[in-house]
């Protein structure tokens, strides 16, 4: 069987799986009026959350980040499972016991006022959608490579089905069909990673292997270095960006994560506050299998790559790949245009090196090499195209093209769902038209979720980043404006709706500011005033990385605003402080 | 209160009147001092008052009934309802039976107005008369007592079409033709729409009419005087 | 008293529960009317003496405020409010706001004692405070025995209220139907100078022109029903009735001889069934012992089925039947009392689920609970409260309200605790809202007081009803299983059945039909803070708090009367067929007509879910 062939039919299997799950949930509710539902496990719960949680980011980009920055993407790692555990430990209990599960809902209430919820609820479209355009991204990559078409058509393609996903929707709340995405998604990723690992190092544990040494004695990693080296590329292990920037990019992703809706929600669809704060820890566990898979699958992905191309020691003509003999995983990525080869010396080999790198940009002439000719590796393609690499057998191959898939239309149909309900309810229905009918709200909302995607679709096509640095964006904005006004929300009754307001609006200013100034005006190419290199960027800190500091001004001018303006009203203040003193949550466990 | 009010003021004549007067159920009724001008509309008794009549001429037409109920106040009372016929002494001419459907026969049965009278006094005592065009109730009674007991009616009358026209004054409208009607008054304080044409639903209609005005007063503290069109 | 007040005794007589009296009864009430005229905008509250009289608007309209200043009712013509009439309980703090010029006919509170001591009729409508007052005030009911009430005495003559509309046969169906909406009626007599040719109902131009797509400009007799059989002036009004019951037909043309004298309905019969409930209930008060009590509930079937055919609105049926549990659970109670002794602390004993609501139909389980005095202690009271429970619920039972399936009952110990434990209880529900405390909610969200102390549940609800508003992530829990009954309608707008077992090929009216109607209205409700019970009443209250639109609501709640009706008439079908009523209804009993509106019902009940589960993002 082909591999195409082979791919329709594991894709088409997983869904109709989410599917036949979905109706089977449904029916099984309809039963005998006294007999409840079963509760769902923590254990499951966690798995569910862990689903909701890993994007497409997670799932294709993440690798491919780190398989071509090495050391450096591994902030990413750090980044999102710091947020995580903010999320699950700082906010989410507090949010819980003001009963309100949107963060509009919280600040609007929390700074009595129709402008704060307003804001709050721009700061997220404007958050969600930067992030659905990562899941876009990742959709486009796999649907272009999956039906072999280009990667424009193959976004297009993703467009539809993820409309019609999200509008079918409810299949969202089902936990058991998160739990088989889960299980989709987390097999379709350590799967190929132990076969590559077992092939490279004989050890099947990738997260060991990654540690552990290759066939001819030298350990993984250190060959990694040599080989690329050889080539020019940058030492692997080493750190290449400034350490302040590191930090902040650390911190804007830890911080933004805490923003974004559709996590947040999973905590509260568990009834019990112990049974919430222990699905949280399993979810960690889920995400952690992950992303300690993450450096080993980036790192042996690269290794195979290179090898693959560059066949022998450096400089010598046989070693390196003809294109005429070049395998069947290139032509196919060659057709999504996200793989391209350009014959610059015009001897029929493909030579792949750092030709920017001038020290190795002359020993590469003196081989007769004119210059890089793998003209384009988009980063996004390597978690797909590994394990066809690493010539494993084609049903892992069309598994991990279902895992990403998964990946990307069950964070993308959550998020459009969340944006599409801001609109019509927190905005339409609450604030600008409150006498909409509800058929009204139910049209409002599918409008928006057709206008988000044709936004986010667009924005894929001309990405202002990869998939992954796309969604550090979206957390960047959620870290600059958000996050903030929660903290203090929660642990400041100082703050009122004056100050809240201004800090929002100056976190999420300054931040939108910084990046447009180097990614170009809504990110459209040409537009930037200044170019993207970090020689440019304030104390070298990346766009990517200001909303930390944006948060930092959001926090600053809150509460000097507040300083200077009237207190909060008393029942505000008395909410405030209700909210920190464990009562709530003790008494309702005791009994 | 100045001299000249004091002289002419209908409590004076009251008083004159009752210190004339034989007994009679006319002089029973002056008794009983006539409600203060300067009280609260509510502590104020009222008699909503309408009759049937033959005509509109007090000298040549005569009462055919006699329908009236009490008002405490802001609160009208149909315990004290009471409606009487009276029998005339002339034939009920057609035109106005067509008006009010009192047939000779019926008539002849009932009650003199001298037989009658007492029983409307009586329930007057003490109150303000209260009628829709007040005018021919005022008249018609007076001559009746003129005739009957030698002197004249006096009391404190509150007419619902005359505060009616005083609406229409302060807010500066032109009054058309059938606008100070009962029923079209009554109509755009939303109240009801009754039969016509008997007297006690007409009486009950005006004193609905009288109270729905008062309401509608827009000054804070209204005094009988604000309201009386005799005083 | 002077008959000349006709305008007020018709007004009156044209009212329910004056309809009740007869014309001396009603002639002799006009004298303790007082008039009284309300300016837009006056505040009556009661310190103004609102509960001191009884207030029955003649025109204008009053809103009713609580003390939270919600709107608990816009009353208008006709209505009333004050003494008795605002006698439930949480409603004391009542204070009515006049929305409109409004001129009200008022009954000083020792009148209306008066006279509800004199008409039992009255006395059932404007239902007295507490049982101690109930029972006192039912020994009136048939002392007094007022013949000319009962149906067996009625004649059709009094029950007939205007000259027949009628047309001529040569009139076109358009002329007719304008007619017919013109004059307001339902039904309209064909006659050739006065002798009877035909008739033509609503129903008829709806099956017979409408849905056959007719010419409007054919002649009328093309539709008219032709064979139709009629009643004569003289007759009693139950052979009408019986004749209406047999045909199954709502109008019945009243004949004097030969000549065309009227026009019976089975409305006009209603306020007879009513009455016949009156009865029941009284009766109940009477019964010293269970086995009298069973006697008088295996009627119940009965009221259904005359309330069926009589065509009374299901929310009214609803209200009717429901009365007749919440007497017998009084009577248990009472009864129970006189055998135990006074109970040792206060309690109160309430109705949760469909009881509460007042929307039974025919027989269902028993839903109740106990609330008991903080002052409660479990060692010297908890075997008098255990016996009691016992008495009412196993009364309840024999009755054939069986007991609950799910152990909600005041005997299950759980639910006979006293306030601070129920506090607890639904603190713990609140706070969280797993799957058994969502189904738990669902009965002991709909709760009222029927006998007992209405203090002790009025502070349980203010606490439940502080816990809840605003708490969406409890309010999105409870919108997420409220998603577990959708309608049975599927992808193509076609009935979604049940395949095999004792119901093939049915659909359940009540959890697909009735139940995500009321499941919706307790969300808006809880959401916005409201104290209504009946899902009418909570859909209107939901919209003028803005918690759902007007139109959201009201086409709620004309589906709801629609599909609560159909299950009444699917049940009195079943009743009459000497079945078993129960739920289980299948389209082929349905016409074309009525299984299209059936399901633009359920499309209106998904649109409604979908925006709930929209809004809570579940």
């Amino acid at each position: 069987m082909d591999l195409q062939t082979l791919t329709y039919i594991v894709v088409g299997a997983t869904f109709s799986l989410y599917i036949g799950i979905a109706i089977w949930a449904r029916a099984g509710t309809t039963g005998e009026f006294y007999a409840a539902g079963r509760g769902v496990h923590p254990v499951a719960n966690g798995m569910a959350t862990a689903a909701d949680w890993m994007s497409a980011a997670s799932f294709i980009s993440m690798a491919g980040l780190i398989a071509f920055k090495g050391y450096d993407a591994s902030l990413f790692l750090m980044g999102w499972t710091g947020g995580y555990v903010l999320l699950a430990m700082l906010l989410a209990p507090y949010l819980r016991k003001f009963g309100k599960f949107t963060v509009p809902e919280f600040i609007g209430d929390r700074y009595y006022s129709k402008v704060a919820r307003m804001v709050a609820v721009l700061c997220l479209i404007v958050a969600s959608i930067t992030y659905v355009i990562g899941q876009m991204k990742g959709i486009g990559v796999a649907f272009s490579r999956f039906l072999e078409l280009d990667y424009a058509t193959g976004l297009y393609v993703g467009m539809a089905i993820v409309f019609f996903y999200a509008v079918l929707g409810g299949m969202k709340g089902i936990t058991y069909t998160q739990i088989a995405q889960y299980c989709v998604l987390i097999f379709a990723y350590t799967v190929p990673a132990v076969f590559i690992s077992m092939n490279l190092t004989g050890n099947p544990l990738p997260q060991l292997g990654l540690f552990s040494a290759t066939a001819d004695g030298t350990p993984l990693l250190v060959k990694l270095d040599q080989t690329i080296m050889d080539l020019g590329f940058a030492q692997y292990t080493a750190q290449k960006g400034g350490t302040l920037n590191m930090v902040f990019y650390t911190f804007s992703l830890m911080i933004g994560t805490a923003g974004l809706p559709h996590v947040i929600i999973r905590f509260f669809t568990v009834p019990k506050v112990k049974d919430a704060r222990s699905s949280a820890g399993w979810a960690l566990v889920f995400i952690a299998i992950l992303y300690t898979t993450a450096p080993a699958v980036g790192s042996m992905a690269r290794l195979n790559l290179t090898n693959t191309i560059q066949t022998g020691p450096v400089g010598e003509v046989s070693a390196n790949l003809e294109y005429e003999k070049r395998p069947q995983w290139f032509k196919n990525w060659e057709k999504t245009g996200l793989l391209k080869y350009e014959d610059k010396n015009g001897d029929g080999r493909i030579q792949y090196y750092n030709d920017k790198n001038p020290e190795f940009a002359k020993k590469a002439e003196s081989y007769g090499w004119k210059g890089n000719e793998m003209t384009k590796v988009d980063r996004d393609i390597m978690v797909l195209a590994n394990p066809e690499i690493a010539k494993l057998p084609n049903w892992v191959i069309a598994l991990v093209a279902a895992g990403g898939l998964a990946a990307a239309l069950s964070t993308a149909a959550g998020l459009l769902l969340a944006i599409s309900t801001a609109i019509s309810h927190d905005l339409m229905k609450s604030m600008f038209t409150p006498n909409i009918s509800e058929k009204g709200e139910l049209m409002a909302a599918r409008v928006a979720m057709a206008g988000a995607i044709a936004v986010a679709g667009y924005l894929g096509l001309h990405p202002p980043g990869f998939a992954a640095q796309t969604v550090a964006l979206a957390f960047g904005l959620a870290a600059s404006s958000i996050f903030p006004a929660l903290m203090m929300g929660i642990f400041n009754k100082r703050i009122n709706n004056t100050g809240a307001v201004t800090g929002m609006l100056v976190g999420l200013g300054s931040t939108l500011l910084y990046i447009f100034t180097y990614k170009g005006w809504f990110f459209i190419p040409g537009t930037n005033m200044l170019p993207n290199t970090t020689a440019n960027h304030l104390f070298g800190i990346a766009p990517e990385a200001f909303g930390a500091i944006g948060a930092m001004l959001n926090f600053a001018s809150a509460t000097i605003v507040s300083k200077l303006t009237a207190p909060p009203p008393e029942h505000i203040q008395h909410l405030v402080e209700d909210i920190r003193i464990p009562k709530g949550a003790g008494a309702a466990t005791d009994h | 209160m100045t001299i000249w009010q004091h002289l002419f003021s209908i409590e004076e004549r009251r008083n004159w009147w009752m210190r004339k007067m034989p007994p009679s159920p006319l002089r029973d009724y002056y008794e009983v001092p006539f409600p203060d001008v300067e009280s609260d509309w509510r502590q104020v008794d009222y008699l909503a008052l309408d009759y049937e009549t033959t005509g509109l001429d007090e000298h040549k037409d005569e009462i055919l009934s006699i329908g009236y109920t009490t008002i405490n106040g802001s609160c009208m009372r149909l315990a004290d309802a009471t409606h009487m016929l009276t029998r005339p002494r002339c034939v009920i001419p057609g035109e106005s039976a067509v008006v009010h459907g009192i047939m000779d026969d019926v008539a002849s049965s009932a009650e003199t107005l001298e037989e009658v009278l007492p029983h409307l006094l009586r329930a007057l005592a003490g109150k303000a008369m209260l009628a829709h065009y007040a005018t021919i109730e005022y008249h018609f009674l007076s001559n009746a007592c003129k005739r009957i007991y030698g002197f004249p009616f006096v009391g404190r009358v509150v007419d619902t079409l005359a505060l009616e026209v005083r609406v229409f004054r302060s807010q500066e409208k032109p009054i058309q033709q059938g606008d100070l009607r009962l029923a079209n008054t009554r109509n755009r304080y939303g109240l009801p729409r009754y039969r016509a044409h008997n007297a006690l639903i007409d009486a009950i209609a005006a004193g609905e009419l009288f109270l729905a005005q008062v309401a509608n007063r827009q000054e804070k503290r209204t005094i009988l005087k604000d309201l009386a069109v005799v005083s | 008293m002077e008959v000349e007040l006709l305008e007020i005794r018709d007004f009156l007589a044209s009212h329910h529960p004056f309809d009740q009296l007869s014309k001396e009864s009603l002639n002799s009430s006009l004298g303790d009317i007082e008039i009284r005229y309300l300016r837009r905008g006056t505040d009556i509250d009661s310190d103004d003496g609102l509960l001191d009289s009884l207030y029955l608007i003649r025109t204008g309209a009053v809103e009713l405020h609580n003390n939270y200043d919600e709107l608990l009712a816009r009353l208008a013509e006709g209505d009333m409010f004050g003494y008795r009439a605002s006698h439930r309980e949480e409603y004391e703090n009542i204070r009515g706001v006049v929305i409109e010029d409004t001129l009200v006919y008022q009954f000083p509170a020792d009148t209306v004692d008066a006279l509800c001591d004199k008409h039992p009729q009255l006395d059932y409508f404007l239902a007295p405070v507490g049982g101690e007052r109930l029972r006192e005030a039912i020994t009136h009911v048939g002392d007094e025995g007022d013949a000319q009430l009962s149906m067996m005495t009625a004649h059709i003559s009094d029950l007939i209220k205007r000259p027949p509309v009628i047309m001529p046969p040569t009139a076109t169906i358009r002329e007719t139907a304008v007619m017919m909406s013109e004059e307001r009626v339902s039904s309209i007599l064909i006659t050739q100078g006065e002798k009877l040719q035909g008739i033509v109902t609503d129903r008829d131009l709806r099956n017979r022109v409408v849905a056959k797509g007719l010419d409007y400009d054919l002649p009328i007799t093309e539709i008219m029903s032709t064979n139709t059989c009629t009643a004569d002036i003289s007759d009693y009004a139950f052979e009408a009735q019986l004749q209406m019951a047999r045909q199954n037909i709502h109008h019945l043309p009243v004949v004097d001889g030969d000549k065309v004298a009227g026009m019976l309905t089975a409305t006009d019969l209603t306020k007879h069934h009513t009455t016949s409930a009156v009865y029941m209930v009284g009766d109940i008060y009477k019964q010293n012992n269970i086995e009298s009590l069973q006697e008088i509930s295996a009627k119940t079937p009965d009221l259904l089925v005359n309330l069926a055919a009589a065509d009374v609105t299901a929310d009214s049926a609803g209200h009717v039947i429901t009365s007749v549990v919440d007497a017998l659970t009084c009577r248990l109670i009472q009864l129970a009392q006189e055998k135990l002794g006074e109970p040792p602390v206060p309690f109160a004993w309430l109705a949760a689920g469909s009881q509460a609501r007042s929307e039974q139909t025919a027989k269902s389980d028993q839903d109740n609970c106990l609330l008991l005095d903080d002052s409660y202690d479990e060692k010297k009271h908890g075997e008098y409260f255990q016996q009691l429970a016992r008495f009412v619920c196993d009364g309840l039972n024999a009755c054939g309200y069986f007991y609950c399936p799910g152990d909600m009952m005041a005997i299950t110990e759980k639910w006979r605790q006293p306030l601070r434990v129920w506090r607890q209880y639904f603190s713990k529900w609140i706070e969280q809202p797993e799957p058994k405390a969502l189904m738990l909610t669902c009965v002991f969200f709909d709760l009222r007081c029927v006998c007992g102390d209405r203090n002790l549940f009025r502070s349980l609800r203010k606490h439940l009803q502080e816990k809840c508003r605003g708490n969406r992530i409890f309010l999105a829990h409870m919108a997420g299983n409220a998603m577990s009954h959708r309608p049975p309608l599927g992808f193509f707008r076609n009935f979604v059945l049940i395949h095999g077992g004792e119901h093939d090929h049915t659909f359940d009216l009540k959890h697909t039909g009735i139940v995500p109607i009321v499941d919706l209205a307790r969300i808006y409700t809880l959401a916005a803070g409201i104290n209504a019970v009946n899902t009418q009443d909570r859909l209107k209250a939901a919209a003028e708090g803005g918690e759902v639109t007007e139109e959201g609501a009201r086409d709620l709640q004309d589906t709801l009367e629609f599909v609560s009706f159909l299950r009444i008439e699917h049940q009195a079908r079943q009743i009459r067929a000497g079945k078993e009523a129960d739920n289980f209804m299948s389209p082929e009993d349905l016409s074309n007509f009525e299984r299209n509106h059936l399901k633009d019902a359920f499309s209106v009940v998904r649109t409604m879910q979908n925006v709930l589960s929209q809004r809570y993002k579940i």
